[in-house]
C-alpha cells in the first residue's frame, strides 16, 4: 500500500523537484534584472519625468477644466505607458537565454535537473515580474487623472491589462529571439523588429489621430486592414476611444488579452524547442535562415564575391554588417508597412467620410514622423554601438589599424555607414509624408525640414553610438549601454504627447529645452517648418522655426565632436 | 645585411604591470625570426608595437629604419601583422574579404584584382574564393590571414602564434608556406609555443621571459653558447646477443683524442662524445667500416629549440 502511494506521489515530487529548480531560476534572473542599475535609473527616470511633467500640467491649467485635464493626463498615459512597455520589454526579455549561451552557463543549467520548457518559463516570468515593476513605477502618474475625474475606473483597469498584454507579448518575443539567436544584439533587434516595431507606428501613429480628434471609427479599420495584423492596435485604440467616450466595445480589449495569451504559449514553445536543440546542432531558425539571401552560414552558391561598392571599405562595411545582415525585414518592412497602412487608412477615412482638416491631418503626419525618427534613432544606435566593439571582438579591429587607413576615417566612416544603413527610413518618411501632401494636410518644406531635423538627430545618435562602442567592454556591454541611453531619452517621449502643452509654456528657457529634446524636436520641428511655410497664424511661428534651427545644429556640431573624440578614442587604444 | 626590425631599450607598462623591460634585438632583413616565451612574457606586446598598435612607454623600435611611432603610417605599408586570432568577419566571402583589405591598403582597380589573385593562388585558397568565410577550417582561415598580410607585398611579416590550434596536416602546411615566404626574401617574425615549429621554420630566435629578453640570435649559436654536448649515436650489426661488435666499437674509440666519453647504447648501439671542437666527424665511419664491423646508422644528435629554451629560461645562459 505504502509503496502504491509512493508511486503515484513520484510524479508530484518530481514535478514539485522541477518547480524548485525552476523558482531558483525565476530569484535569480529577477533579481539580477531588476537590481541593475540601469533598470533602476529607466524606472526611476521614467517615473520622474512622468511626475514632473503631470505636475507641470496641472500647474499651467486648473480650477473649471479638471474634467478635461483628467482625460488629457489619461489619455496621454494611456498612449505612453503601453508604448514605453512595448519598446522596453523586449530588450529587457532579449539577453535573458543569449547572454547565457555568450557566458557558457546555457548548457551548465541544462544539465541540471531544469528542463528547456521550465528554464524558458522560468526566464520569462521573472523577466515579466521586472516589467511589471516598471508598470507600477508609472501607474502613478495615469492614477492622477482618477484624483482630476473625467475618467471612468474600468477605462483605467482596461489600460492596465492592455499595457499587462503588451508586456507579455514583449517579454515573450524577446525570449522566443534570445532562445533562437546567437548574440544579445542579435536578439535586440529580431525581438524588436517581432515585438515592437510592427505595431509601434501604426498604433501611435492612431493615437496621434485619436489624439487630435479625428474620430477614425473602428470600423473603417478593420475594413482597411486585416484584423491578425491589426489586433495589438486596435485593442489599444479601443481602450482608447473607450477612455475618451466610454463608446468601445469592452470585449475587444479580452479578445486581444486571449491572443497574447495564446501567442506567449507558442513563442515559448518554441523558445524551448530551440534550447533543446542546443545540444543537437541546427535549430528551426539556423534551418531557415541558410535559404535567406545574404546570411552567413548559408551556401555560397550563386553568389560570386564582388569588390567593395561603396567606394570606401568602412562605408561598405558599415552599410553590410546593419543592412545585408539582417535582409529579411531590413529594419524598414514592418515601419514601411505601418507607415502605408496608416497612409492608407487616412486615405480611406477621407474618401469614406469626407473629411478635411488641415490641422488634424497635420498633428496624425508629423507623429508618424515622429515615430520614424524614433526607430531610425534606435537603429542607428544599435548598428553603430556594436560596430567597433564587435570589430575588437572579433579581432579585426587592430587589421584596420595597422593599415594606411586613419582613426577618423574608421569612426566617421563606420558613423557614416550606419547612417546611410538607416537612411530607407527616411525614404519611407518622405513616401508616408507625400501621400499626406497629396491629401492636403501637409506641405513639402515641412517633408524636407523633417529629412534635415532627422538626419541630425540621427548622425548625433550614431556618434554616441559609436562613442559607446569604443569605450565598451564587449558587444554585449556596448549594446545595453546603447539601449540605456535610448530607453533614458525616450522617457522624454511623455512630453512629446504634451506637445500643444509645451507650444503655450511660458518660460521660454524651459520650452527651448523641452523643444530640444530629441524625441519632441522632430515633432515641433516639423510641426514648425510646416506650420512657417504654411504662414499659419495659430502655429509655431518664425521664433520657434529659428529655435529648432539652433538645436538641430546643436545636435549636428554635438555629432562632429563626438565623432572626433571617438577617433581620439581609438587612437588612445594604442597607449 | 641590412636591419628589417631594430628595437632599443623598449619598455612598456600596462597600469603599472611592465610587460617589456627594457628591450634590445636587431633581425636582419630576410631572417625568420622565431620569438619565444612562456605566457605574459611580452611577445604579444613587442609584435603589437612593431605593428604600431601599441605605443612604447620607452625604447624605440624601428622597421627597416623608420621609427613605429614618429612614422608609423610609413611603416604600416611595409608590415603585414597577422594576431593570434583570425579577425575574420563571418559575413563575407573569402573574396570579399581579400576585398576589404586590399581596399583599406590602398589597391585598387586592376592592380587589386591581380594582387588577390596572386595571393589566393600562393595560400592554395584559389578555390575558396567565393567560399563564406565563416565555414573555413581553422588551418584554410589561417592561410587566408596570410593572404591578407600579403596583400600590399610587406617586407616584414609579424606573425602572432600562427600555428595554435592547427593540426598536425594544417601545420606542415602553413610550415611550407612560411619557408616559402623566405625564399621570396620576406623578413618573418614568427612567435610560437610549438618550438619545433619554431626550430623547422627560423633560422634565428628570441627567448623573451617577464619582459626580458634573454637570448637573440642564431639557433646554431645557442647551442654553442650553451656549450652543448656532441653526442653521436651509432649502431653496428649484431651477430648474437652478446654485444660483441658494440664492445668491438667501444674499444675501438677508448682513448682516441677526440674522444671525450662513450658508453655502450644496448642491442648494437654505442654512444659516443665528442669534443665540441671538432668539426668533422667522418672519421668514426671510416674506422668502424676498417674494422670490418657493418655500420646500420650514425647521427650526431644536437639541442633542440626545446632544449635551448629550457636552459636559457633556467637562466643558464647570461
Amino acid at each position: 500500500m505504502g509503496s502504491s502511494v509512493g508511486r503515484l506521489g513520484r510524479p508530484f515530487r518530481s514535478l514539485a523537484r522541477k518547480s524548485a529548480a525552476s523558482l531558483a531560476v525565476v530569484e535569480r534572473d529577477f533579481l539580477a534584472t531588476v537590481s541593475r542599475s540601469r533598470f533602476v535609473a529607466i524606472r526611476t527616470a521614467v517615473a520622474a519625468i512622468s511626475a514632473l511633467v503631470v505636475a507641470l500640467i496641472a500647474i499651467e491649467r486648473s480650477g473649471s477644466e479638471r474634467d478635461v485635464i483628467g482625460r488629457a493626463i489619461f489619455t496621454a498615459a494611456a498612449v505612453v505607458v503601453p508604448l514605453l512597455i512595448m519598446l522596453i520589454a523586449p530588450a529587457t526579455a532579449a539577453p535573458a537565454i543569449v547572454s547565457e549561451r555568450e557566458g557558457g552557463t546555457l548548457s551548465l543549467v541544462l544539465a541540471s535537473p531544469v528542463s528547456p520548457l521550465a528554464f524558458v518559463t522560468a526566464k520569462f516570468i521573472s523577466r515579466f515580474l521586472a516589467i511589471l515593476t516598471l508598470v507600477l513605477a508609472m501607474l502613478p502618474v495615469a492614477a492622477v487623472s482618477l484624483l482630476y475625474g473625467g475618467v471612468p475606473l474600468n477605462a483605467f483597469v482596461e489600460v492596465i491589462v492592455l499595457t499587462l498584454c503588451f508586456a507579455a507579448l514583449g517579454v515573450a518575443c524577446g525570449i522566443l529571439m534570445s532562445a533562437r539567436l546567437r548574440s544579445v544584439s542579435q536578439a535586440l533587434l529580431a525581438a524588436y523588429l517581432l515585438a515592437a516595431l510592427g505595431p509601434v507606428v501604426p498604433t501611435a501613429i492612431l493615437a496621434a489621430f485619436d489624439q487630435a480628434g479625428f474620430g477614425v471609427p473602428a470600423e473603417v479599420i478593420i475594413e482597411s486592414l486585416n484584423v491578425t495584423v491589426a489586433v495589438p492596435f486596435v485593442a489599444w485604440f479601443n481602450t482608447l476611444q473607450g477612455a475618451r467616450s466610454g463608446g468601445h466595445d469592452p470585449d475587444l480589449l479580452y479578445w486581444h488579452a486571449a491572443v497574447v495569451a495564446g501567442a506567449v504559449v507558442i513563442a515559448l514553445l518554441l523558445a524551448a524547442r530551440a534550447v533543446a536543440r542546443e545540444s543537437t546542432g541546427e535549430g528551426l531558425w539556423t534551418q531557415v535562415r541558410r535559404f535567406l539571401p545574404g546570411r552567413a552560414g548559408r551556401s555560397s552558391g550563386g553568389r560570386r564575391s564582388r569588390g567593395v561598392f561603396l567606394g570606401h571599405p568602412i562605408l561598405d562595411r558599415g552599410v553590410r554588417g546593419s543592412l545585408l545582415s539582417h535582409p529579411t525585414l531590413g529594419g524598414y518592412a514592418l515601419p514601411l508597412l505601418g507607415a502605408m497602412i496608416t497612409a492608407g487608412i487616412l486615405w480611406t477615412a477621407l474618401e469614406t467620410l469626407g473629411f478635411n482638416r488641415r490641422g488634424e491631418l497635420q498633428v496624425a503626419a508629423v507623429a508618424g514622423l515622429g515615430i520614424l525618427t524614433a526607430l531610425g534613432v534606435l537603429r542607428v544606435l544599435a548598428a553603430t554601438s556594436r560596430s567597433i566593439a564587435s570589430e575588437r571582438r572579433r579581432g579585426s579591429l587592430d587589421l584596420l589599424l595597422v593599415t594606411p587607413m586613419r582613426s577618423e576615417e574608421i569612426a566617421i566612416g563606420t558613423l557614416m555607414g550606419a547612417l546611410l544603413a538607416t537612411s530607407p527610413l527616411l525614404g519611407i518618411g518622405v513616401l508616408y509624408g507625400g501621400i499626406i501632401v497629396a491629401i492636403g494636410g501637409f506641405s513639402v518644406p515641412g517633408i524636407l525640414g523633417w529629412v534635415v531635423i532627422s538626419t541630425a538627430l540621427l548622425t548625433f545618435a550614431g556618434a554616441l553610438g559609436l562613442r559607446a562602442s569604443i569605450t565598451a567592454r564587449s558587444p554585449t556591454h556596448a549594446a545595453l549601454r546603447t539601449f540605456g541611453i535610448f530607453f533614458g531619452s525616450i522617457a522624454a517621449i511623455v512630453l512629446m504627447f504634451f506637445i500643444v502643452a509645451i507650444t503655450r509654456m511660458d518660460n521660454d528657457f524651459l520650452k527651448f529645452v523641452a523643444i530640444a529634446l530629441p524625441p519632441v524636436l522632430p515633432f515641433y520641428g516639423t510641426w514648425a517648418l510646416d506650420s512657417v511655410s504654411a504662414n499659419s497664424s495659430q502655429m509655431p511661428g518664425t521664433e520657434q522655426f529659428l529655435t529648432v534651427v539652433f538645436a538641430v545644429g546643436g545636435y549636428a556640431i554635438s555629432a562632429a565632436l563626438l565623432a572626433l573624440r571617438s577617433a581620439a578614442a581609438l587612437e588612445k587604444s594604442r597607449d | 645585411m641590412s636591419l628589417a626590425i631594430h628595437i632599443e631599450g623598449l619598455t612598456k607598462v600596462y597600469r603599472g604591470t611592465t610587460a617589456l623591460r627594457d628591450l634590445d634585438l636587431s633581425i636582419e632583413a630576410g631572417d625568420a625570426f622565431g620569438f619565444i616565451g612562456p605566457n605574459g612574457a611580452g611577445k604579444s606586446t613587442t609584435i603589437k608595437i612593431l605593428a604600431t598598435l601599441v605605443r612604447p612607454s620607452g625604447g624605440r623600435a624601428e622597421v627597416c629604419g623608420i621609427d613605429v611611432v614618429r612614422r608609423s603610417d610609413d611603416v604600416k605599408p611595409l608590415i603585414g601583422y597577422m594576431p593570434d586570432v583570425l579577425g575574420i568577419y563571418d559575413d563575407m566571402l573569402v573574396g570579399e574579404y581579400l576585398e576589404f583589405f586590399a581596399a583599406a591598403y590602398r589597391i585598387r582597380g586592376e592592380p587589386r584584382r591581380k594582387r588577390i589573385a596572386e595571393v589566393l593562388e600562393l595560400t592554395e585558397l584559389g578555390e575558396k574564393r567565393d567560399a563564406p568565410v565563416m565555414g573555413l577550417s581553422r588551418g584554410m582561415g589561417q592561410r587566408l590571414g596570410l593572404a591578407r598580410c600579403l596583400l600590399h607585398d610587406p617586407q616584414v611579416l609579424l606573425l602572432d602564434e600562427p600555428a595554435a590550434g592547427l593540426d598536425p596536416r594544417a601545420r606542415i602546411e602553413f610550415k611550407e608556406l612560411v619557408l616559402q615566404l623566405r625564399r621570396m626574401g620576406k623578413t618573418l617574425l614568427i612567435s610560437s609555443h610549438v618550438l619545433s615549429e619554431i626550430g623547422a621554420m627560423c633560422n634565428t630566435i628570441g627567448i623573451i621571459e617577464q619582459g626580458r629578453l634573454l637570448y637573440a640570435g642564431p639557433i646554431d649559436e645557442a647551442r654553442k653558447k650553451l656549450g652543448a654536448e656532441r653526442v653521436i649515436r651509432i649502431r653496428v650489426h649484431e651477430e648474437g646477443e652478446d654485444d660483441r661488435s658494440a664492445n668491438a666499437v667501444l674499444d675501438l674509440f677508448r682513448g682516441h683524442p677526440d674522444v671525450e666519453a662513450l658508453k655502450p647504447g644496448g642491442a648494437g648501439e654505442v654512444l659516443i662524445r665528442i669534443r665540441t671542437d671538432v668539426e668533422d666527424t667522418s672519421f668514426l665511419a671510416r674506422e668502424i667500416v676498417r674494422a670490418d664491423l657493418q655500420l646500420l646508422h650514425l647521427e650526431e644528435t644536437t639541442l633542440s629549440v626545446e632544449d635551448i629554451f629550457l636552459h636559457v629560461t633556467q637562466g643558464r645562459v647570461a
